[in-house]
Parts: C-alpha cells; structure tokens; sequence
C-alpha cells in the first residue's frame, strides 16, 4: 500500500512539473530568490514552488506595459555554472543602474532568464522562447562554444543578440551576421597584446596550456605568428575541461624550461595549474601571459590559498576595478557586491566576465534610448549606430565591418595590493591599448579569410 | 631527455596516479564486493574536497583527514540503504540511482557552499619542496604519495589478514554461500559502501589544496577514472593500483611527447586493453 | 471502461496508444507557438532514440552505455561533409548513415567479443567518451563550437516544416521498430535476454544475434542524430558525450524498459524535465535526481508495462492473496 501511495505521489509530481511547464512562466529577477531558498527534496514542495512561479507569472504579464523586457541565455548547470554568480550580477548591475536613472523612456528593465546549460542544441528554443516572452534583445550565450549557434539564430532569425563570449576567429568570419554582436575579449586581439609584452621584455621560448577550444587556439596561434622568429615554440598542451591533474604537464614544461607558458585557460582548470605550478616553482622559471588576469572568479581562491605568484601573472583586463580614483568605479564595486549576495547569496569581487555582461546590457539599452522603433530590425539598426561612455571609457561602440566592441584592454600584471583593501591581486598597469591598436583591422580579417578559404563578409555593407 | 628530467617525470607520474588510486579504489572495492557500479563517486570525491574546506577552517587538516571520510562515508551508508532493495536486480537500476545521487549531491553542495572556485591553503608544514635528483619536487606530492601507499598497504592488511577482510573476499567470490554459512551479509555491504565511499572522500580530502573545485565538477570528474577501472579489471581489486600507477606513468611521459592529445591518451589505452584482454591486465586468468 | 480496455490485445493496445500519441502530438503542433514546435521536435527525436535504446537495452538484455556515439557521430559525419566537403545533400545523408553502420559494426564486434556484459558495457562507454574527448581536441570538426551550416532539407526550411518532416520521420522509423519487434527474430534476441546458455544449446549463434541487434540499434540512433542536426542546423560535442547516451538510457528506464511505449513515455517525461523545469528553479538536476532515484525505487521496469507482464503481476498477487487469507 505504502508503495502505491509512493508511486503515485511520483507520478503526480513528475506530471505536476510537466505541466507547471506548459504555462510558459518567465522567470524574473524577483523569481530567482524564491528559487534559491526553496527545498527541492520533497516532491510536495515541487509543486508548491510551481504555484508560486505561476500565480507570479500572471503578474509580469499584466504589468508589460510598463516593463521592457531583455533576454539573457545563461547557464546555470553544467560545470561551467561555476562563474554564473558574477555574470547574470553584472547584468543586473546595468540593469539597476539604468533603472535608477529613470529607465528606458519611463520604462524599468526587466531581465527574462533562460538557462541553456552550455549545450548548443539548446540555444534556438531558448532564444525563440524568449522571444515569445516578449524581449526586446538578448544577451547570450554564455559559453563560448554556443557562440557560433547564436550566431546563426540570429542571422535565421533576424534578431539582434549581443554576446559576452570569446568567438574564435573563424568562426567570426563563419558566422558573421548584422544581428550578432559581440561585447567580450577577441582572441587575436589578446595574441596582439601577449606578443607585444613579450617582445618587449625579450622573452625567448614560449609553451602554451590551454583548454580545447577555438578561442584559446586562436590565442596561440596569432602570438606565435605576431612574434615569428623572436619566440620560440616550444608546444602546445590543449586540455578538456574536465581535467584537474597538471603535475604532469608542469613536469613536462619545466623541463623545457620555457620564458613563458601563454595560457589560455580559465575557470578550475587555470586555479589548478597556476596552483600546481607554484608548487612545482615554475613561476620561478617562467611568466604566464593570458587573460582574465584579475577576474576574481579565477584570482580569489587562489589568492586565499595564499599561492598566487604575484608579479608573474601578465594578461588582459577589462575592468579596472582597482583603481579607485576613476569616479564612481568603489560605487560600482560595492552595488556589484551587493547584488551578488541579493541574489545568490554569495560574496563576490569584480570579475571581467561580469563586465562584459554589465557591457553588453548597458550597450542594449543605450541602443534602446536612442530609437522609439522597438522591432527586431529597429534595435538592430539602433546597435549598429550606439555610442556611449562609461566611466572608463568613451565613445564605445560596434565596428561597422565585424560587430565587435572597442573595449580599452587594460594589459596588467597581477600583484599583491598593497593598501590592503583587496583580498585578491590587484594589476599593476603595464599599458591601456585602445582597440584600434590591437584590434585586426578589416584587411588583416580579410586576408585571414583568404587564407583559410572563407569569405569575409563586411557587415557594414548590410546596414539597412 | 636528461637523467633527472627522468625521475622527475616519473615521480610525478607516480604521485598523479595515486591521486586517481584513491577514487578508483573505492569504486572497485564496490564493484567487486557488491557488483555494483558506483556512477556517484566523483560526487562524493567532490564533496570529501568541500567538507576540507569547512573543517579545516575550524580545526585543521590533520584532523580533516580523518573526519571528512567518516562524514562521506555515513553519506554512504545513507545511499546504501536506499540501494539495498535493488540487489539482484538488473545492474542498471543501481547505476542509475548512484547517478541520482550524484545529481542530488552536486546541487545539494551549490545550496550549502555556493558557486565559486575553491583552493585550499596548503598546511604550512608541507608547503616546501625537496630536492629529488637536482629537481626540485614539493613536498605535498611526496605526502599523496605516501598516504595512498599507506592506504593500498593497509586496504591490504584488512582484506588479507583481517577477519574482516577474509568475510569480505569470501562475498567477493560467493555471496550465498556466505549468507548460508549465517553472516549478516546486509551489515558487510553496509561496510563495504561505506569504506568505498570514504575512500572516496578521502581522496577528495588530499586533492583540496591542489586543485580548484566547482560544485558541478562531480558529474565530469568520473570520466577520468574510468579508463584506470577497465585497465585494472573491474572486479579485481588487486589490479586496481598498478592500473592507476601505469595511468599515471602513461600521462606524465605522454604528456612530453604527445601534449596536443594528452586527454586521449588514458581513454585509448583503455580500448586498446579491453580489445587485448577484456578482463584487465591485471586479472590473473581464472580456472574455469 | 477499464474492463474493455484490459480485454485488448497487446497489439491493439499499441496500436491505439500509437494512435492516440500521434493525434495528440499533432493537435499540438496545430496551436503551438515556434519554440513549443522546437521543443516537440525534440521530443519527437528523443522519443526516436529511446525506442532506438530499447531495442538493446529493453528486448536485448544488454546495457548499452554508449549509444550516443551514433546519435552524435552520424550528426558529425552528415554536418563534415555538407560544410567542408560540400556534398549535396541527399548523397550526404546516405553517407553518414553508411558510415554510420560501419562504426556500429566495428564497435559491436569489439564490445561483444567477450561475453561479458559489464565489459561490454563500459566498452561502449568507453568508445563514447574517446570519441568525445577526439572530436573536442579536432580544430577540424569546431572542436568546442561544433559545426554549424544550414542543412535542412530544401523542401522543409521553416521550423514548422522541419518539424513535420522530423515527426513523419520518426513515425516512420517508430513503426519499423515496432515490426522489428513482431519479426521472429526478435523472438530469438528476447531468449537471448531471458537464458542465454540455452539458446547456445539450441544453435544458435548468439553473439551474431546480439551483432544485429546492436547494428540496427546504432542505425536508428544515427537516423535521431541525423534528424537532430537539421532540427540544430549544426553538430556539437554534447551529441556525442556520454551525458546523451545516459539520458537515452533513464529515458528508458523510467518510461518502462520492458514495453514498447515505455521508451516513447519516458522521453517524453525527461525532456519535458530537461527543457522546461529549469524555466522555474535554479536546482532542477536535483529534482532530476529525485525523480529518478524514486523510480528507480519504486516504479522498478518503469510505468509502462506490457500486457504479459501486467497479467504476470496479477496472478502473482492472487497468488499472494489466496496464500495470505490461508494463513
């Protein structure tokens, strides 16, 4: 009898999820708290919690005259979850700034979630969900390799998303689409800056470690053709995500003794290799260029484990976090804090990645202000034309041909603060490009078109 | 290659195959005992690295060395009561529902912990590196080293030498025989699971302070043990630890001569050693 | 009511829940916004692929862990050869599912030639998850990003369109399936699950039956991959990492391993779980957990069951019944 009852309640709950999920609820900002303090053990609260997003639902929906609304592709559970806190809160960092600022035209913005769990397959019925919820643009994917997917929908689709990933060239010039723009790192332009550090300073023998991936291939091969002779190659490890045991690669290297290992790893993987290279004292030996240098998703646990190799960690930044003297940057730091323990529960410090979320919602809604034509086409046209200032830069904007931002890079070393306020490595300014200094220009993407055997499609000649 | 170029790699391959001995050598306790497939264990490896980071904080790692593996271990115990009705059955079902488990324990660990990286802070006194051979190696691999000779050596102490260990091997061999002679066999799994799963965590415990942790690694991190478990036989627990050490001696010294395809090299020794001997190389052939 | 439908054939049963599945799907899809009729080819594709499964899993007796290496790979070899080698596309799709058989073949023969089921199983985990690791380390295939390019068929572009031409698919390969299952060959490759020792006594060559089965499992596998990359316009890597061949395999187990609806059922329950539970909390591989460690608790064989066996079980608990008023 037990059992019965057992399995009854199981089936009950399991078509009680289906279908609270036929009601095509959205999921705001004001759901997410509900979400992260509910139980998920018993299965009556399964339900329970299915009443509560339903009965909110019917409110958003009602009160949409007075909302707009802007998408976000995010991931919340593959293990590239791990630095989802710091992105979605510098998304709602834009948000709450422009919201205390009046909004868009009298209007508060609204964040809608979909979560794609870092699959690619995913992406299409996400972004056509959320386009039926209403959204006026999307910020996503989240990971780089559904970067090329979005790409595509967009294109397919004719709707404009901007996107914080890291694209791999090729794929840049694959995908290219007026609809898709990109707020994040490009990966030639950090091979740029990498190669200029290191012929600066002299260096000899290169190794690189990295993920498996384009973004970070790229990254070596652009260092090693911008150097050409100057460097040597000494190889290249490409490691899956799932890895966590460099001692065998830091052996490897040491022995080859190299004046720099180029990385281009992010996230566990890059904790665990520059913790094990400490360890090995190989940062005695060699310089890490990368990037993400003082991202605090990958600095914080390893400056608490008090092994961070201060001085010898060399890469690009996109958010100058440190330096204190740029008006209104400690009040954009505290709200950052602020919102990441509002909304997950949890202490987090600046981080790049949330940067170029933060970008990419504020570039939207500069977009939005500046047009009273909402539709796909009108925001399309209202991105390519945006420009705006932050405190730390003016005049960002879109590059006509390829839809990529002209972020300032901040090329940084990590070391230790020394006033004490930070807890996590703070960079010591080695140069500020502009992005037409380290940007591909239009005939360099062109003749690596060429090369490659792809056409370069310039997208300012589809401007409409 | 220089002659201490050599003993370092070897060193280090050794040391990263110890590493993966302690995940292995719960999982293949399990699977040889019980004949079953624990898809959790990479769950609880991960969870074993969290509670280091909560203990030691409070008391210390020494201490964290023995009170995580007991609390991954009572976890365990927990999931082997849940399992228990499923003995006999079809070896699926149990290898689905350890994969449950693996889920509940992931996001159960997002809830307490939250989503961030974590390292731990080496205990000071082992935070040095010795001269091995003119390289310098550090200490704390030398220490993994040693704590997982020292649990193969007494692993084998228990199964050989122990009346523990000589119940256990006789479930190994023949579970109804054991359950006619009268023993509680129900109480031997119990203990078995529970010193797989510890294992587990302790293994979790060691690999606190080198590697940075995410909740959601636990899903992932079973792939990279799996190769060792096919290599070894998986229902020989003897097989286990040279399987792990070769592992490791293949990745260190692949590593300097193939570094592009470095993740490859385990998975395809594991087929090419299924296709030579599907039992494991290190399985004696049984008499029929 | 109930009576009636108790006193239906096996077979008129699956003919009206195959009816009755088929309608409801395409009454859907009538009202059905673009992302419902996504999520349905999905589904639909899924329900494909699990039938696929079963046919190993559910009526072979083996445990087949590694499945999503033809979903994925065939998806790849399709999507390899309309973007970088520019072969039209019908030729393209013949050739995917040819080197599609090939793979099967050759992993079937390795996996099987001990006979040992758990080596067989985590072969064929094995063979997935090297082919995995292989195609994230290739530049050659997208490695992290996959390869996309538009390869849907001229006469079905839109979404709606593909997503009938992926259900008429699928309908098509269900029912192949299905009368699979009616042939007498999978007759003997049920009495290879139940005893194998004594079909070796009768003659026959077991190890060639399980071959077969395990080729045409992996032949309709490819036919889901083949139809999930137009649906995706792109192959990636998550088509051929283990996490697809498990979710094929839960899919199975909670829907009802031993039925032939089971599959269908069950697909639909997870990536109706996969897609849409995520929308409403953050922890929804948690509640995934739940649900499938109390399936597999308590709805062991899963909710579907066949008519056989259903009366199997009804005679069994008259059986306990009389034996409990006796005493």
């Amino acid at each position: 009898m037990k059992k019965r009852l057992l399995s009854l309640l199981l089936v009950v709950a399991m078509f009680g999820a289906i279908l609270s999920g036929c009601s095509g609820s959205s999921k705001t900002t004001s759901d997410q708290s509900t979400g992260s303090n509910t139980s998920t053990t018993t299965t009556e609260s399964t339900t329970k919690s299915n009443e509560t997003a339903n009965t909110e639902n019917k409110e958003t929906e009602t009160s949409s005259g007075d909302v707009v609304k802007i998408g976000v592709l995010t991931d919340r559970s593959s293990a590239g979850a791990a630095t989802v806190v710091w992105a979605e809160a510098g998304a709602e960092l834009a948000v709450k700034q422009i919201n205390e600022a009046g909004g868009i035209k009298g209007k508060k913005v609204v964040l809608v979630y979909r979560d794609t769990a870092n699959d690619s397959a995913n992406v299409a019925q996400k972004a056509t969900e959320l386009v039926s919820e209403g959204v006026v643009a999307i910020l996503g994917p989240k990971g780089d390799g559904e970067a090329p997917t979005g790409a595509q929908w967009a294109e397919t689709n004719k709707f404009p998303m901007v996107t914080p990933c890291t694209m791999n060239t090729r794929v840049t010039i694959e995908n290219a689409s007026r609809y898709m723009f990109s707020v994040g790192f490009n990966a030639w332009a950090i091979a740029n800056m990498n190669a200029i550090y290191a012929k600066e300073h002299g260096y000899k023998s290169a190794y690189f470690i990295g993920n498996d991936g384009g973004a970070p291939g790229d990254s070596r091969d652009f260092f090693f053709r911008n150097v050409g002779n100057e460097v040597e190659n000494l190889g290249s490890s490409q490691v899956a995500s799932s890895v966590t045991e460099f001692s065998t690669i830091i052996s490897s290297v040491a022995g080859k003794n190299p004046d720099i290992i180029l990385g281009g790893i992010a996230g566990p993987n890059f904790v665990s290799l520059i913790n094990q290279g400490a360890q090995f004292g190989l940062w005695e030996k060699a310089h890490y260029l990368g990037w993400y240098t003082c991202d605090s998703t990958n600095t914080s646990a390893l400056a608490e484990a008090g092994n961070y190799p201060y001085g010898k960690v060399h890469g690009v930044d996109l958010w100058p976090f440190w330096l204190s003297d740029i008006e209104g940057n400690d009040q954009m730091v505290a709200d950052y804090a602020a919102l990441g323990k509002e909304l997950y529960n949890q202490d987090i410090l600046p981080s790049d990645m949330g940067y170029t979320w933060y970008i990419g919602i504020i570039a939207i809604c500069e977009a939005l202000k500046t047009t009273d034509d909402w539709s796909p086409e009108g925001v399309t046209t209202a991105l390519e034309n945006v420009r705006f200032d932050t405190i730390y830069g003016k005049d960002l904007h879109f590059r006509d041909f390829d839809h990529v931002m002209n972020h300032s890079y901040y090329y940084v070393t990590a070391v230790e603060d020394t006033s004490g306020k930070w807890p996590v490595p703070v960079g010591e300014i080695y140069k500020v490009y502009k992005a037409e200094e380290v940007l591909p220009t239009k005939e360099e993407m062109q003749a690596y078109a060429e090369e490659i055997g792809l056409t370069f499609k310039d997208l300012s000649t589809l401007k409409k | 290659m220089t002659v201490p170029f050599f003993f370092q790699t070897l060193v280090t391959g050794l040391s990263s195959g110890m590493i993966s001995y302690m995940m292995v050598a719960g999982m293949s306790l399990i699977i040889s005992g019980m004949n079953m497939v624990n898809f959790g264990q990479g769950a609880f490896f991960v969870l074993g690295t969290y509670l280091t980071y909560t203990i030691t904080a409070h008391i210390g790692f020494i201490p964290s060395l023995i009170i995580a593996p007991l609390v991954v271990g009572g976890l365990g115990w927990f999931v082997e009561r849940a399992v228990r009705p499923l003995f006999g059955k079809n070896m699926l079902y149990i290898m689905l529902l350890t994969f449950g488990v693996a889920y509940i324990v992931c996001d159960g660990m997002i809830m307490i912990w939250g989503y961030a990286i974590r390292l731990m802070k080496l205990p000071s006194f082992l935070n040095k590196s010795v001269a091995i051979f003119g390289i310098y190696f550090p200490t704390y691999y030398l220490f993994m080293i040693a704590v997982g000779l020292l649990i193969a050596i007494s692993f084998w102490i228990m199964m050989n030498k122990t009346k523990l260990g000589m119940m256990m091997r006789a479930i190994i061999k023949d579970r109804e025989m054991v359950a006619c002679l009268g023993i509680n066999v129900n109480k031997l799994f119990s203990i078995m699971f529970m010193l797989g799963t510890g294992i587990a965590g302790l293994g979790g415990v060691l690999n606190a302070p080198i590697t940075g942790m995410s909740p959601k690694e636990g899903l992932s991190i079973f792939g990279n043990i799996m190769p060792i478990l096919m290599i070894g036989g998986m229902k020989n627990m003897n097989g286990c630890l040279p399987a792990a050490l070769l592992v490791g001696l293949v990745n260190a010294f692949g590593a300097i001569y193939l570094p592009q395809f470095y993740n490859l090299l385990p998975a395809a020794l594991m087929v090419i050693c299924m296709f030579i001997r599907p039992q494991g190389i290190f399985t004696k052939k049984e008499a029929a | 009511m109930k009576n009636r439908f108790k006193n239906l054939s096996q077979r008129q049963r699956d003919l009206s829940m195959g009816l009755i599945s088929i309608v409801l799907i395409l009454v859907v899809s009538m009202v059905a916004s673009d992302s419902i009729i996504d999520f349905l080819a999905r589904m639909v594709i899924y329900m494909l692929f699990a039938s696929a499964v079963n046919i190993i899993l559910g009526f072979g007796g083996l445990r087949p862990l590694g499945q999503g290496t033809y979903f994925g790979f065939t998806a790849y070899a399709y999507l390899f050869m309309v973007v970088r080698m520019h072969i039209p596309l019908a030729a393209a799709i013949f050739l995917a599912l040819l080197l599609n058989l090939i793979l099967a073949a050759f992993v079937g023969t390795v996996c099987l030639r001990a006979n040992d089921d758990m080596a067989f199983a985590f072969m064929n985990m094995g063979f997935n998850t090297l082919l995995w690791t292989l195609i994230q380390k290739l530049q050659i295939v997208g490695s992290d990003t996959g390869i996309t390019g538009s390869v849907r068929l001229p006469f079905a572009l839109s979404t709606r369109a593909n997503f009938y031409l992926t259900f008429i698919v699928c309908i098509i390969c269900i029912t192949a399936i299905y009368l699979f299952f009616r042939s007498p060959f999978a007759k003997i490759l049920k009495g290879s699950r139940e005893n194998i020792e004594r079909l070796t006594f009768i003659g026959v060559n077991t190890r060639n039956v399980r071959l077969t089965a395990y080729i045409v499992s992996g032949f309709f596998c490819g036919i889901a991959g083949l139809l999930y990359s137009m649906r995706n316009m792109g192959a990636f890597p998550s088509m051929i990492s283990s996490g697809t061949s498990l979710e094929g395999l839960i899919m199975c187990l909670i829907g009802g391993m031993y039925s032939f609806f089971g599959p269908i059922l069950g697909a639909a329950i997870v990536t109706f779980i996969n897609v849409q539970l995520p929308i409403i909390t953050n922890f929804y591989q948690s509640i995934f957990g739940v649900i499938i460690v109390l399936c597999v608790l308590f709805l062991q064989g899963g909710l579907l069951k066949d008519k056989a066996v259903l009366n199997l079980d009804d005679k069994k608990k008259k059986l306990l019944n009389k034996r409990g008023e006796r005493a």
